[in-house]
């Protein structure tokens, strides 16, 4: 989803339903952030600090440019 | 609805509510008037108080996100109080400026406004900022 205010893209969704469909919950749980940042984070509205994105990269096991991409 | 919501939501309704309590209050200018509005303004402090520890609205309990719409919220809270502080004031010299004696009774009345105007302008954002998203400071 993009970020209309960065141009920034991200995969989460497509990458938690990679992962066994992993819900919102489950991921928040293990970046250590509530589900509503989860759903933010989806939705665009809300751009997440480097270290939330490294640690939602890890439980992906990718990059931070594979999960966040800069869009054209 | 995330604890912050919650806390938001009630400290908002809060502080409409200590408005119109303050504005049912006749205005009489009589002794006790001053000591009233000092009274709720305790209460009201008091009511915060309450909203936080029952919401559970801790500093430990919010993650990025929420402490990112927390500050900014507070930079609207603050330009808003702000700004009700100099109006209120700017109002105040200008029904006065002929005697220069401002009634105990009207600065009491800056004091509770600005204070009240500061959370609802907080609170407002913080909830207009979880619809809207967190604005994005970087370049």
């Amino acid at each position: 989803m993009l970020d209309h205010n960065t141009g920034i893209t991200n995969t989460i969704r497509k990458c938690r339903f990679d992962q066994g469909e992993m819900t919102q919950e489950q991921l928040a749980q293990k970046v250590g952030v509530t589900r509503q940042t989860i759903i933010a984070l989806e939705a665009g509205k809300y751009l997440p600090s480097l270290l939330l994105a490294i640690r939602i990269a890890r439980v992906f096991d990718k990059n931070v440019e594979e999960v966040f991409q800069i869009g054209t | 609805m995330v604890i912050q919501q919650k806390e938001s939501g009630l400290t908002l309704a809060g502080s409409l509510a200590f408005i119109a309590i303050r504005l049912l209050i006749p205005r009489s200018g009589k002794t006790g008037e001053v000591e009233l509005t000092l009274l709720l303004l305790v209460c009201f402090i008091f009511m915060l108080w309450i909203v936080r520890h029952f919401t559970g609205a801790r500093l430990k309990a919010l993650d990025e996100m929420d402490l990112t719409i927390r500050s900014q919220a507070a930079i609207v809270g603050a330009h808003g109080f702000g700004a009700v502080v100099m109006i209120f004031a700017v109002l105040l010299y200008l029904m006065h400026r002929g005697s220069g004696l401002v009634p105990l009774q009207q600065v009491i009345n800056l004091a509770y406004y600005s204070w009240l105007s500061l959370y609802i302008f907080w609170s407002g954002a913080i909830l207009i900022l979880y619809k809207t998203g967190a604005w994005h400071v970087g370049s």
